[in-house]
């Protein structure tokens, strides 16, 4: 009986989470025409490809749509690793570490999390056009790292909080320095964790909309997110094609969670965040 | 590592760790932080280049706290977080505690849970507002063919449906991140615990109250920030829905702003605008501290 | 301890300085000179909608063959420009050359001074080649800022076929005609609503009730100053309300839609009648494209006292930045001139690429391509152009608010624009402050 409760629970739970995403999906292997006719609601009545074959081939050769994909990718690796190393370096010395200020830069941490980003796009802007930045990827990673290393530092203490103290002490004894104690014995036990909060920073930086749009502009930088709104027409829309393309941009962050699944939950219990 | 160096002290090693970090910081926020705080005292004259700059002290403070449109904004943006912070972190927990118990490719089901949290926001809204569509929409249609509607529903012209599908859209892309720290929150709880429990005769209502839910006190609490924080600013959800319509009834401060600033050229007013509604997530934050005695979040 | 915070401040201070005063000049290699092609290696940034990134490109190439210079095209998305655009003058940065705003933005932009006039280039040819209703959005205060692009104005299409069937043989001409024709559609069961409109939360609904005002005979801005809390007003928005609640002819869903759900709805053959930009026919004809093809026509916009329409164009211009602002018209005039226009229109069809020039539109090669075209041109004698002023948008955002209210029956048409004269009142009174 209560097995019975519980895997109704399970299925009702799944409807929610999957359906909107199958419908999509059903959206994205229809005809412009079945759609809008109403035709087909929950399967596909002809199922074509062509709205694929539109994402991916532009006009004449492959789209920008494709070069975004790739942006993105760079984009989220490169920051996703830097946001990791510093990350790590910095929750460690918060977790571990007796210095000035510790308490109040955490709340400056939080602060930073508050400002609407809204207010901040035209001085981010300014200072990448000084520095000769714009449109670059780059521009993209370093204002992504600024704005989600205090959220990984945050997530991040907790780990470094679960390692007994005990370790770094034998590591001194053994003549390891600071450094050495923090990367040949701390940094390896704290994967499970450093692979969560990877998986953190790397939805961050994927699902970013606003810096990308700003920094960017031609097909060198310009991301996914950016980049999938350049299909909506003017005064037409295009279901099909925007639900094929929407697809497409969440192929990599649903691997990347296949993949990680499991250091997720278990890097994250290894700090339990607090 | 030479064996007789001393341990370098605490707090230049912690400078050394912390030194990318804070020059990221320091050299991409502070100048955009200082930059939005004075753009919130003064009016830029922008349509009136031959005036410029001037300052204009509390004016935009003022002038957004007088205007019913933005205090018609926050009640709308305090009901958006009110209702989506609570029923994500509800839905989160119950999803949570379902996959924590042995159930058969629970690896899979876990995986699959987390598919919203993965969609860009750009998408998301894309998907709700297709699902929606009055004529095509696959949600009349299922309640069509259930039987429970005759006629389709116009979900988004309606004031108050509207409202009730951005709540239910903005809890589907958002309770997976909650579930996944309960679920982490939920690995930690001592089974031991539960053994003892079931000795002493409770029963299982009273060992969820007593041992379950302290152990998750404290991520609720990082929840309850991260997620308030996350619908003050929520934004670009609502503008690919229903761009605050109908009539203003989901335009949310978010929206408000954004309006004030790139559309309206008022970027004193839109800083402004954003300042106070930093500092009522501020408030909140302190609020759900204090009531939640938890002291050691910094 | 000191020694670091000390050196913390001084990094501070340097990334400070350097983003505070850093300069970013746009070098232009200069070449040998040749007179024929004076601005011979100038490299131009142009930005453009998405869509037709081939079609630029490749007049970007012709253009630097003729001319020497380099033209990059930049696309942004349609729903994204404005942002780019205001984030990009508003930090002083002025990164674009050649810049594309929709006409509604023109006042802002000029007063603003972040777009330059351009009277000196406009030669008496290209003026008196000019067609009148394009004045009307590409001037400011006197003075011309640009070429149009994109330009397009409502026309109403209706679907003969659905017509037919109900036995009528002429489009509606009149609103109670309208009203008529909608109710028996819909009695005969050929469609469940006549029509769906674009009255959603956006621009869209205030270009249906200029123009629909418009038909009263009457605009909501005369000579600068609020005129829609009139008897005209009142008519149109009244009218408006009505068809939804009272004749129970407009798809109610057209609260929240945009233009292109309304073409949606028209194509898939639901509806009989739509108001759409420009041409649509040519690609409602387009069988892919469509359920409708062949089926559609173009006809006068119904009205009670005279015809109406309402223009909706990008102008393109030359950014106050730009440190080529000769070699930025010649592209201007290159991509939007008389020939320019002629060869876009054929290239990439006129569905919202309508043309602004006199010696085009009467270019049998164009009338031959577009179906529908005499009914486009003598609408657009009646086309109205929106109010040009530089607080337009926040009086457009309002007003947005106050007909949605009448449309969701929390506000009578009276109140609503009694209101809205009110707040119209408060935002002149603001912006003059």
């Amino acid at each position: 009986m209560k097995k019975l409760l519980m895997y109704i629970g399970l299925a009702i739970l799944m409807a929610f989470t999957l359906a909107p995403f199958l419908s999509t999906l059903t959206t994205s292997f229809s005809t412009n025409q079945d759609i809008i006719s109403g035709a087909n609601r929950f399967f596909p009545r002809h199922i074509t490809f062509a709205n694929f074959e539109k994402a991916i081939m532009g006009q004449s050769a492959l789209s920008g749509f494709v070069s975004s994909m790739f942006n993105s990718l760079t984009v989220a690796a490169v920051t996703t690793f830097f946001c990791l190393l510093f990350g790590a370096l910095g929750a460690y010395a918060f977790a571990r570490l007796n210095f000035r200020f510790r308490d109040s830069f955490m709340l400056l941490v939080l602060i930073t999390q508050m400002i609407p980003g809204i207010a901040i796009l035209i001085p981010i802007y300014v200072i990448f056009r000084q520095m000769g930045f714009l449109d670059t990827k780059t521009s993209i990673m370093l204002a992504q790292m600024a704005f989600n290393l205090p959220f990984i530092i945050w997530i991040m203490r907790s780990f470094f909080y679960s390692i007994p103290k005990d370790l770094e002490e034998a590591a001194f004894i053994d003549g390891l320095g600071r450094f050495g104690a923090l990367f040949r014995i701390i940094m390896p036990i704290s994967t499970p964790g450093l692979f969560a909060t990877g998986v953190f920073a790397f939805m961050n930086s994927w699902n970013d909309f606003l810096t990308p749009l700003v920094l960017t502009s031609s097909q060198h930088a310009k991301t996914m997110p950016v980049a999938i709104n350049e299909f909506l027409g003017r005064f037409t829309v295009d279901y099909g094609l925007l639900a094929a393309a929407g697809f497409i941009g969440i192929i990599p962050p649903i691997l990347i969670i296949l993949f990680f699944q499991r250091y997720l939950i278990e890097g994250l219990t290894a700090g339990a965040v607090k | 590592m030479n064996h007789n160096t001393k341990i370098m002290s605490e707090g230049r090693f912690a400078l050394i760790l912390l030194a990318p970090t804070l020059l990221l910081i320091v050299g991409l926020l502070l100048y955009p932080l200082l930059y939005s705080i004075y753009l919130s005292f003064v009016d830029l004259n922008i349509t009136n280049p031959a005036i410029g700059t001037k300052f204009v002290g509390f004016r935009n403070f003022m002038d957004n706290l007088s205007d019913p449109v933005f205090w018609n904004s926050l009640k709308i943006t305090f009901n958006f977080a009110f209702v989506t912070v609570i029923g994500s972190l509800l839905v989160g927990l119950f999803a949570a505690l379902l996959l924590n118990n042995k159930i058969r490719a629970r690896g899979l089901f876990r995986t699959l849970l987390l598919i919203p949290w993965a969609i860009p926001l750009v998408i998301v809204g894309m998907i709700w507002k297709l699902i929606l569509h009055p004529n095509y929409g696959s949600l009349n249609a299922l309640l069509m063919k259930a039987g429970i509607i005759q006629h389709n529903i116009v979900w988004l012209s309606d004031a108050n449906w509207s409202l009730v599908m951005l709540f239910i859209s903005e809890i589907w892309r958002s309770f997976p991140f909650v579930a996944l720290l309960y679920l982490a929150a939920l690995q930690t709880i001592p089974q031991d615990l539960f053994e003892a429990a079931s000795v002493d005769g409770a029963t299982k209502r009273k060992a969820f109250w007593h041992i379950t839910m302290p152990y998750l006190q404290a991520t609720t609490l990082v929840l309850l920030i991260l997620r308030t924080i996350d619908a003050f600013r929520s934004f670009d959800l609502i503008f690919a829905m229903t761009k605050g319509g109908p009539a203003n009834k989901t335009e949310i401060v978010g929206l408000y702003l954004y309006k004030q600033g790139f559309t309206f050229a008022n970027f004193g007013g839109s800083a402004a605008g954003s300042y106070i509604v930093t500092l009522l997530i501020l408030v909140l934050v302190f609020i759900y501290i204090k009531l939640m005695k938890v002291h050691n979040i910094s | 301890m000191n020694k670091k915070t000390k050196s913390l401040v001084v990094l501070m201070c340097m990334v400070l300085f350097l983003a505070a005063c850093g300069s970013n000049g746009n070098s232009n290699g200069s070449g040998e000179k040749d007179p024929a092609k004076p601005n011979k290696g100038i490299t131009l940034t142009a930005i453009t909608p998405p869509g037709m990134e081939d079609y630029y490109n490749a007049r970007s190439k012709a253009f630097e063959e003729k001319t020497g210079v380099k033209v990059n095209i930049e696309v942004v998305a349609w729903n994204d420009i404005i942002t780019k655009l205001t984030n990009d003058a508003v930090s002083g940065a002025h990164t674009y050359d050649i810049i594309g705003i929709d006409d509604i933005y023109l006042a802002k932009f000029a007063d603003a001074e972040w777009i330059v006039p351009v009277d000196q280039y406009m030669t008496e040819q290209l003026k008196g080649d000019l067609m009148d209703y394009a004045n009307r959005f590409i001037q400011y205060k006197g003075k011309t800022y640009g070429l149009p692009w994109y330009t397009a104005w409502k026309t109403f299409g209706y679907n003969k076929d659905l017509l037919k069937k109900i036995g009528v043989d002429h489009p509606p001409q009149t609103w109670d005609e309208f009203i008529q024709d909608s109710q028996k559609l819909q009695q005969e069961g050929s469609v469940q609503y006549a029509s769906a409109w674009s009255w959603g939360r956006m621009e869209a609904v205030i270009c249906d009730f200029v123009a629909i005002m418009g038909t009263m005979g009457a605009e909501p801005f005369e000579n600068g100053k609020p005129n829609f809390n009139t008897e005209k007003g009142l008519e149109a928005l009244q009218l408006m309300y009505d068809m939804i609640y009272k004749y129970k002819i407009v798809d109610p869903a057209s609260i929240q839609f945009a233009e292109s759900e309304v073409n949606s709805a028209f194509a898939a053959g639901q509806t009989a009648f739509q108001f759409q930009w420009g041409i649509p026919l040519v690609d409602l004809n387009k069988p892919e494209n469509s359920q409708v093809a062949n089926m559609t026509d173009l006809s006068l916009f119904p009205s009670k006292a005279s015809s109406a329409s309402t223009i909706g164009s990008f102008v393109q211009a030359i950014s106050k930045g730009s440190k080529n602002p000769e070699a930025a018209w010649d592209f201007i005039q290159f991509l939007n001139g008389p020939e320019g226009q002629k060869d876009m229109i054929l290239k990439t069809g006129g569905t919202d690429k309508f043309t602004a020039w006199k010696s085009v539109s009467e270019d049998p090669e164009i009338q031959k391509n577009l179906p529908g075209f005499e009914i486009a041109m003598k609408q657009a004698d009646t086309a109205l152009a929106r109010p040009q002023l530089p607080w337009y948008q926040e009086w457009s955002a309002m007003m947005q608010d106050r007909i949605q209210m009448v449309l969701l029956k929390s506000k009578t048409p009276k109140e609503a624009l009694q209101e809205a004269d009110q707040e119209t009142q408060k935002i002149i009174e603001k912006y003059n402050k």
